[in-house]
């Protein structure tokens, strides 16, 4: 288990993380998301041990994980800009790593060798943004560590293999019980992956949620109401965004879908559904709230 | 699946092996350019070394292996090894550091290696290993090739235990500068603020210091700091200084001694190296990640060196433009240096302050520190002119506390009247021969000397700041040292040039003591008479000489004729001999034991040399030498002279002394046959000019050299001196008239008096 507790880590004078607190389960892939800046990567760069907080603790196994060669021997990250030693082959850095961490398993890189379609004797200098990203999965996945960090991890990585990768991820989580925490931007892709979501903006965690959980927790509702309805009408409804056409209402809610129509059923509505929303709406409504607008960005 | 997990020495010892692996390029490279500049490079001196000495015949060399003149006490260093080493030591492990500590300096790097389940200080000691390595293996390749090296080319004087003692020696030196590199490292975040910082900290303690003895010497006429403490302090500030000490010690200093020439000061930074290395892992334990990559402006290193930089430029900014712009203001010569200091300081510190923020876009928010260093730097050089004046200049110690005084006098007649020449074991574990000091104890000497001390300091006050030599006295000019040993073991030395004729004959006027001058002339101290076996007398010219053994049923003689002779030199007037007033009769030499090397590894006294003059004043000596059967000498016999020349020219004059280099032992240093062949070439090429004036062969229309007969020589006698009186013969030899004259076997130069 991770858990964080009032984490701070500041950069001169600006602080990347204010007092975050997040628990993160055994076993389970968790999907970081938030605004460019919020301190996703300043956030797994503490789990791996790569930064040392300014205040409050992270914790792996209820041990802090700064300078514990043994707990960081169960962690491997992946930054979202990748380093290999220079002129290196996927190769030297394969036993590179095969000399640092104790579940180096020489069988399953040669296996996942296979799956990637990469060279593993040509220099890692040479090869694409895509290509890189699939050499450093291919040499986090070997390394069979219990906790995986991966920050970026498919930036560039073509569909086919990003599929390939979440299907082994997965597997990975299910058969091993590894913990997988993931911070991209690709919410589709998240939405497929991740069994917990959390939102970080400005340094703090706005939630923390099984995705099933939360995705059940809003709601996309279009209603028709004759006569027409104002929406102050709508008390009993924590509307989170709202657009009214005639006597149409088009609205997000917190709550799960039945609740919301049976809800809106006392008035009698001509037409009433309501909608899941995706991750990605509900990343949007959530920065919306706490006034990350695009209407505020656009102009 | 079972998992064993690595040990920190396992993944201690892979990471050195994948380190090293990845840098297999750099060691390559360090050791081609090691193997080029020692093995193949000392070969080629070796080379030019035995055919120059012996041009074509292979023979002598390998009979004679002395021919052979390589450095160290290996005895097999060329001087390409002198330059080389400190200068590999130097730079390898700041190149080896900064491909080492990537991960400090390269944000990406350090993700993936601050990841790694290996402690941070574990990848120090990772690094420090991995850069001994790379560093020592060249060096190792190097020394291990040169013993083949010599041994192709005949040397059999090197010694191979010495060498590895060498090579021992230039690991620790190794260790060292990468103490100070990784220092730097690891409180640096870019590999250009580690390479600068690096250097800067090699040479700014020695530029700092540099500096601030420049100024002690020009704001204190009495400054003076000895060539010992001079390479001690070199020694301690500076750590390639120690390994450049131990490498050019030469094979002329005997006895092998020279396995210990600047160990002390190698250890010394063997130890600081220790404690830089402690610094340097207690750091890294906590050293934020996030600094690599980045200008890291809060570390105490760069506060260390922002100070010292700024310190070090406004000094020595301040101390140029005061010597080069207001040398006709010398009365306020201070007030131009504090000022100059604090502007220099100034603008050091915004210079460095520029250069670590690469810009000036923080150069504003600075200003107040700007204007707090401009204040230091002002105080500083305040503050050392106001030691230089008040603790240097116008000190000087009660007398009652003053237990003895050495003197040391330059151009002096100590070097002509004797030269005591002792081994004795220094701190630097080496064994030079060294002159026997010159210490005195008597009241009377110590009250002259203590006040012409004070007439210095008045004459000084009296000429405000400035200390030049006008440039007729140039190279005239008496330079003195005292060094007082006081009752509480502490020193004080100073060193004044002697401008001044009055000063210079109050110095005389110390000949005139009878300690002075048997301290100066080793014939008249009882300390020596032990080793005084041989008296030669010769003739006024130096052309005939006997020689009066100390034999037992002699020995009385013997004595008498010493206690004679320093009972009659105490007792006239000094002037005589130090300017030269009369010519005299005939010299008393004494030089034991005449073999240098005797004796040498007791360290006992081994060499005993001088000579003084006799003059027709010495009715008593004069009146013995004819008894002992010597007055034949006393009369100049210039039968035996077969060439004498007047010529201005400098050739053939050795200037290392004032009065020894006319003197006879030139004979030593040149073969007769070369001056003679020289007097008559010059003679030949005169006359050439003289018949073709237009062909431009002879440059210098000055140069004259002119055949005299005997009889001219004899009426020149009376006028020929040791030493010129023309002041500006030191800057131009060939304007002093002087006279050469060649026997069959020898010849002598006199100057001609005017």
């Amino acid at each position: 288990m991770i858990q964080a507790k009032d984490l701070v880590k500041r950069f001169g004078e600006k602080t990347a993380l204010q007092a975050m607190n997040i628990t993160i389960q055994q076993g389970s892939i968790y999907g970081l998301v938030g605004t460019n800046g919020s301190g996703k990567s300043t956030f797994l760069r503490l789990v791996s041990g790569v930064y040392y907080p300014d205040g409050g603790s992270i914790q792996i196994e209820g041990k802090d994980v700064f300078e514990q060669e043994a707990l960081k021997d169960k962690i491997f990250f992946i930054p979202d800009e990748l380093y290999f030693l220079p002129q290196s082959t996927v190769e030297d850095m394969a036993q590179f790593y095969a000399a640092q961490y104790s579940g180096w398993d020489w069988k399953y890189y040669r296996k996942l060798s296979k799956i990637f379609p990469i060279n593993t004797k040509g220099r890692l200098n040479t090869f694409s943004k895509g290509m890189q990203r699939q050499a450093a999965i291919l040499l986090a996945l070997s390394a069979r560590c219990s906790y995986l960090l991966l920050d970026e991890a498919f930036d560039g990585v073509d569909p086919v293999i990003r599929g390939a990768v979440r299907r082994i991820v997965a597997d990975e989580a299910a058969q091993r019980n590894i913990t997988v925490v993931i911070s991209s931007h690709n919410l589709r892709e998240l939405e497929d992956l991740c069994g917990h979501i959390g939102l970080v903006h400005n340094g703090v965690v706005l939630f923390s949620q099984e995705l099933d959980e939360l995705k059940l927790g809003f709601c996309k509702v279009q209603a028709a109401f004759r006569p027409e309805r104002e929406i102050k009408e709508f008390i009993g409804l924590s509307i989170m965004q709202y657009e009214k056409r005639g006597s149409l209402f088009s609205m997000v809610v917190k709550g799960n879908s039945a609740q919301v129509l049976e809800y809106l059923e006392q008035f009698q509505p001509v037409f009433a559904e309501a909608l899941p929303l995706t991750l990605e709406e509900v990343f949007i409504h959530e920065m919306e709230e706490v006034g990350y607008d695009y209407n505020n960005i656009v102009f | 699946m079972t998992t064993t997990t690595l040990s920190f020495k396992q993944r201690f010892f892979r990471l050195y092996i994948s380190t090293l692996k990845q840098n297999l390029g750099l060691i390559f490279l360090l050791t081609a350019i090691t193997f080029f500049f020692f093995p193949i490079a000392n070969g080629i001196e070796m080379y030019h070394v035995m055919t120059t000495y012996v041009d074509d015949m292979l023979q002598p060399v390998l009979e004679n292996s002395s021919y052979y003149h390589m450095y160290g006490a290996a005895d097999i260093y060329g001087g390409s090894s002198l330059w080389f080493f400190p200068v590999y030591v130097l730079l390898a492990p700041v190149l080896a550091a900064c491909s080492l500590c990537r991960p400090l300096h390269n944000r990406r790097a350090a993700d993936l290696y601050n990841s790694l389940p290996l402690s941070r200080k574990g990848m120090l000691g990772v690094w420090l290993a991995a850069g001994m390595t790379i560093t020592a293996i060249p060096l190792f390749v190097g020394l291990v090739c040169t013993p083949f090296t010599a041994l192709f080319l005949h040397n059999p004087h090197f010694h191979p235990l010495i060498m590895m003692w060498d090579f021992f020696l230039l690991l620790l030196a190794l260790f060292s500068i990468m103490s100070i590199v990784m220092l730097c490292a690891v409180c640096t975040g870019t590999t250009f603020d580690c390479v600068v910082f690096s250097g800067l900290l090699f040479v700014l303690p020695i530029s700092f210091w540099g500096i601030l003895e420049s100024i002690c010497d020009r704001f204190s006429y009495g400054w003076w700091i000895s060539k010992d403490s001079m390479e001690t302090i070199l020694g301690l500030l500076f750590p390639v200084a120690g390994l450049t000490a131990h490498f050019k010690w030469s094979e002329f200093d005997l006895g092998r001694s020279g396995i210990w020439a600047g160990v002390p000061y190698i250890l010394f930074w063997a130890v600081a190296a220790c404690v830089l290395y402690g610094i340097s892992f207690c750091y890294i334990h906590r050293r934020k990640s996030e600094m690599s990559g980045s200008l890291n402006r809060n570390s105490i290193l760069e506060a260390f060196i922002c100070i010292v930089l700024s310190l070090t430029g406004g000094l020595a900014i301040g101390f140029l433009f005061t010597i080069l712009l207001f040398l006709d203001i010398e009365k306020y010569e201070w007030l131009f240096m504090i000022l100059f200091s604090a502007i220099g300081g100034g603008l050091s510190f915004a210079i460095t302050e520029a250069v670590l923020s690469r810009g000036f876009h923080k150069l504003k928010k600075q200003l107040a520190h700007a204007g707090a260093a401009m204040l230091a730097i002002a105080a500083v050089s305040g503050g050392v002119i106001f030691y230089c004046e008040v603790f240097v200049e116008n000190y000087m110690p009660d007398f009652s506390q003053i237990e003895s005084i050495s003197v040391e006098e330059e151009p002096g007649l100590y070097q002509l009247f004797s030269k005591v020449l002792i081994a004795k074991e220094n701190s630097k574990g080496a064994t030079p021969l060294e002159n026997a000091p010159l210490v005195l104890h008597s009241e009377d000497v110590l009250r002259r000397i203590y006040e012409i001390q004070k007439h210095i300091i008045e004459e000084n006050n009296q000429a405000s700041w400035n200390r030049e030599i006008p440039d007729e006295q140039y190279g005239n000019s008496t330079r003195v040292n005292f060094t007082y040993h006081l009752k509480n073991g502490r020193q004080i030395i100073r060193h004044y040039y002697l401008s001044n004729y009055n000063l210079t004959d109050e110095i005389v006027q110390l000949y005139g003591q009878e300690e002075y001058i048997r301290q100066v002339a080793a014939i008249f101290n009882p300390e020596y008479e032990s080793y005084l076996k041989e008296l030669t007398i010769l003739d006024s010219l130096g052309l005939r000489e006997e020689t009066f053994p100390n034999q037992q049923q002699d020995s009385q003689k013997f004595q008498r004729l010493l206690n004679t002779l320093a009972r009659e030199f105490i007792a006239m007037d000094p002037n005589v001999y130090y300017k030269e007033i009369e010519t005299p009769v005939a010299w008393l030499k004494y030089n034991y034991p005449k073999k240098e090397q005797e004796k040498y590894e007791k360290g006992e006294v081994i060499r005993l040399f001088g000579i003084v003059p006799i003059y027709a004043s010495f009715t008593e000596t004069i009146n013995l030498l004819t008894e002992y059967g010597y007055g034949s000498l006393l009369e100049l016999d210039i039968s035996q002279v077969r060439k004498a020349v007047i010529t201005n020219s400098s050739s053939y004059v050795n200037w290392e002394n004032r009065l020894g280099r006319t003197f006879i032992n030139l004979a030593d240093n040149y073969r007769f046959s070369e001056i003679s062949t020289w007097i008559d070439r010059s003679l030949l090429e005169k006359s050439q000019k003289k018949d073709s004036e237009e062909n431009g062969r002879y440059e210098d229309d000055k140069l004259y050299i002119e055949a005299i007969t005997n009889e001219e020589l004899l009426e020149l006698i009376s006028k020929l001196r040791i030493s010129s009186n023309d002041t500006n013969m030191w800057r131009n030899g060939e304007s002093a008239n002087k006279v050469i004259i060649c026997t069959d076997d020898d010849y002598v130069v006199r100057f001609i008096e005017e």
